[in-house]
């Protein structure tokens, strides 16, 4: 197992590496000129010559991505052009907070979208399976960031139950959760439909083997015959819950963009606009490293759930 | 009293294109001890049969209709926690493909435990010591080793045995086989088949035995049934259903079927095809290919009529 662990990491190294020079040379290939967005315009051409080689703009491609990558490994995020502030506390907090958010929308969203699609696998064809199945159509085909726009108009301007946008300033648990209900629920919805199809469908896959007529063959409960079907369905769903949960995370600029969350999203939002080359870098490099762990994870899970997974 | 006694037993499907009669009016039964084979082409009811005798159709897509007493208590009339308790405690089954009915994500030794957790309610180290003597009963080699298996690592025979312990893990009465030699190699066939009635002989099982070779179930039964589109259409002592063949379809099957002195002469295929289970013509089932169709058999459904004592048949031309 262990060596299988230690394999499966080694092999994440290269995937990491082809992310890393994307990265870089997608932020190349965009049109504008960095250096142009933050010089005034009035600047000579020297001191443009100038930031571009304190930035390491002057050297050639290959060069910069061997520095930037060098510096990468130690930590080093560059510093923000539009801020200065060093790039690593920038991601570092909105990292935080999109975690946070990521987290409590995709636990909502599993919750609910588990225990949905296996009530209309177990009740095909009847009610309870249709609503569910309304649900998760709704939930695919919403724009999520026109969900959060009716969800400010209704439960902040017209209710003013919820705030409408930012993290809490003010310290204690309230006050936060109440920050934080709104983007959630704009958050939960697409992955709640997708999940409730994935889960109806696998379970219905396992519900239609032989084997589960020959459980209930042999006399066994219908609460142990469900926990066989959720067993065989495991790897399916997990699978679905961990692509999920990285797009949770990369996904959500634009509900971040609606509630000014200020997470990942919020701060790629600003970044692109700002032309900021190095907090974009490094806020892609971050979550493309996120997801490459989250698959690693979910891939181990699995093994321990399905036997038939090679181990080796 | 009989162990099982099957009165008018009917299944029909509701499906988008109709109503399929996949059973219709079946009635047998069994004594304790007994081997009886259940013979007949794919589709002809067999299967349905058997399941409906374990009450494991689902009453939303499926309506059956007759008696279906075992031990005396209508299965189909029992809630659903007695017929847990029947399934697998009094009457238990062994299917075709053990790969497909065997629970992939569970070792076998899970799964004998769980049904005599189940059933008998022992703890887990006196069931997983029962699912090893239950292992040595049917002749598994390395037990242990199987026991920590998960299905795809054992061979097929190996997954068979399996399958037959879990199914007398809680010795019951009568043993419902659907085709379980049919999915295995020639050679462990063989072996399958001998287990099985060795076991039946030892343990004194009743057996109810699916099959559309005739000469497994001349191996192993006692009583034969032959089924056609949903019916019953002959039954009698296996040999002499093997000597005196009363009803047109069953000589076809004899024709059909390679027996012995067969070498140099051609098998005599049946013409046509099986009737559409959703369409069936008014009178019999067989007689768009039988050779000896007459004006009657086109618009009367014949009914089962005595050949000989224990021997009947329905066709028409059993006077």
């Amino acid at each position: 197992m262990w060596a299988y662990v230690g394999r499966r990491l080694l092999l994440a190294i290269p995937t990491l590496l082809g992310a890393s020079i994307i990265v870089f040379a997608m932020v190349h290939l965009a049109p504008g000129d960095p250096i142009a967005a933050v010089m005034p315009a009035e600047s000579s051409q020297a001191e443009i010559e100038a930031t571009k080689r304190a930035y390491g703009f002057d050297k050639p491609l290959p060069v910069q991505y061997l520095v930037w990558l060098g510096r990468v490994a130690q930590g080093d995020l560059g510093k923000s052009i539009a801020t200065r502030r060093a790039v690593v506390l920038d991601v570092r907090d909105a990292l935080a907070n999109s975690l946070v958010l990521a987290l409590s929308s995709s636990l909502l969203a599993f919750a609910l979208g588990i225990g949905l699609g296996l009530l209309a696998a177990f009740r095909q064809g009847r009610l309870l399976d249709k609503a569910a199945s309304a649900v998760a159509v709704v939930g695919v085909s919403v724009p999520h960031y026109w969900a959060g726009i009716i969800l400010i108009i209704v439960f902040s301007v017209q209710l003013n139950w919820l705030p409408a946008m930012g993290a809490a300033d003010d310290p204690g648990v309230l006050p936060y959760l109440r920050h934080i209900a709104l983007p959630t629920l704009a958050l939960a919805l697409i992955p709640l439909g997708v999940i409730t199809r994935v889960v109806r469908s696998a379970a219905l896959d396992v519900l239609n083997q032989e084997f589960v007529l020959a459980l209930r063959a042999k006399g066994l409960a219908s609460r142990r015959v469900f926990t066989h079907v959720v067993k065989n369905a495991a790897p399916q769903i997990l699978t679905v819950l961990g692509l999920q949960f990285g797009f949770q995370l990369g996904g959500s600029v634009l509900v971040e963009a609606v509630f000014s969350w200020p997470g990942t999203g919020y701060l790629l939002n600003l970044a692109i606009f700002q032309r900021d080359i190095p907090v974009l870098q490094g806020v892609i490099l971050v979550l493309a490293t996120f997801f490459v762990l989250l698959n690693l994870a979910v891939d181990l899970l699995q093994t321990l759930v399905d036997p038939r997974i090679a181990r080796h | 009293m009989a162990l099982l006694t099957v009165r008018d037993l009917s299944v029909t499907f509701d499906t988008r294109d109709g109503l399929v009669r996949a059973v219709s009016g079946v009635s047998f039964s069994l004594d304790a001890g007994r081997v009886l084979a259940l013979l007949g082409e794919s589709g002809s009811g067999k299967s349905v049969t058997l399941r409906a005798l374990l009450g494991l159709h689902p009453a939303a897509r499926a309506h059956v209709s007759g008696e279906v007493l075992l031990k005396g208590r209508d299965v189909n009339r029992l809630d659903e926690a007695a017929r847990e308790r029947l399934r697998g405690g009094v009457v238990s089954m062994v299917f075709q493909e053990p790969m497909t009915a065997l629970d992939p994500v569970y070792t076998i030794g899970e799964q004998i435990v769980e049904t005599l957790v189940q059933h008998r309610a022992l703890d887990r180290g006196r069931a997983s010591r029962r699912a090893r003597e239950l292992l040595d009963l049917v002749q598994v080699p390395s037990p242990e080793r199987c026991l920590a298996s998960y299905p795809h690592e054992i061979s097929g025979g190996m997954r068979q045995r399996a399958m037959i312990a879990i199914a007398l893990a809680c010795e019951p009465e009568l043993l419902l086989a659907d085709e379980p030699t049919t999915a295995l190699d020639v050679t462990v066939q063989a072996q399958i088949l001998w287990l099985l009635r060795e076991l039946q002989r030892r343990l004194g099982l009743a057996v109810i035995f699916v099959t559309h070779d005739l000469g497994v179930a001349a191996e192993i039964a006692d009583d034969a049934a032959v089924m056609y589109a949903g019916r019953i259409v002959e039954q009698a002592p296996i040999r002499e259903l093997f000597r005196r063949p009363a009803h047109p379809y069953t000589e076809g099957l004899m024709q059909a079927t390679v027996r012995r002195g067969q070498k140099g002469k051609a098998l005599v295929p049946i013409p046509g095809a099986p009737p559409n289970l959703i369409a069936l013509p008014p009178g019999c089932a067989f007689a768009p290919r039988c050779g000896h169709v007459r004006g009657e058999c086109l618009t009367t459904l014949p009914s089962l009529r005595s050949v000989a004592p224990g021997h009947a048949a329905g066709c028409h031309l059993v006077a």
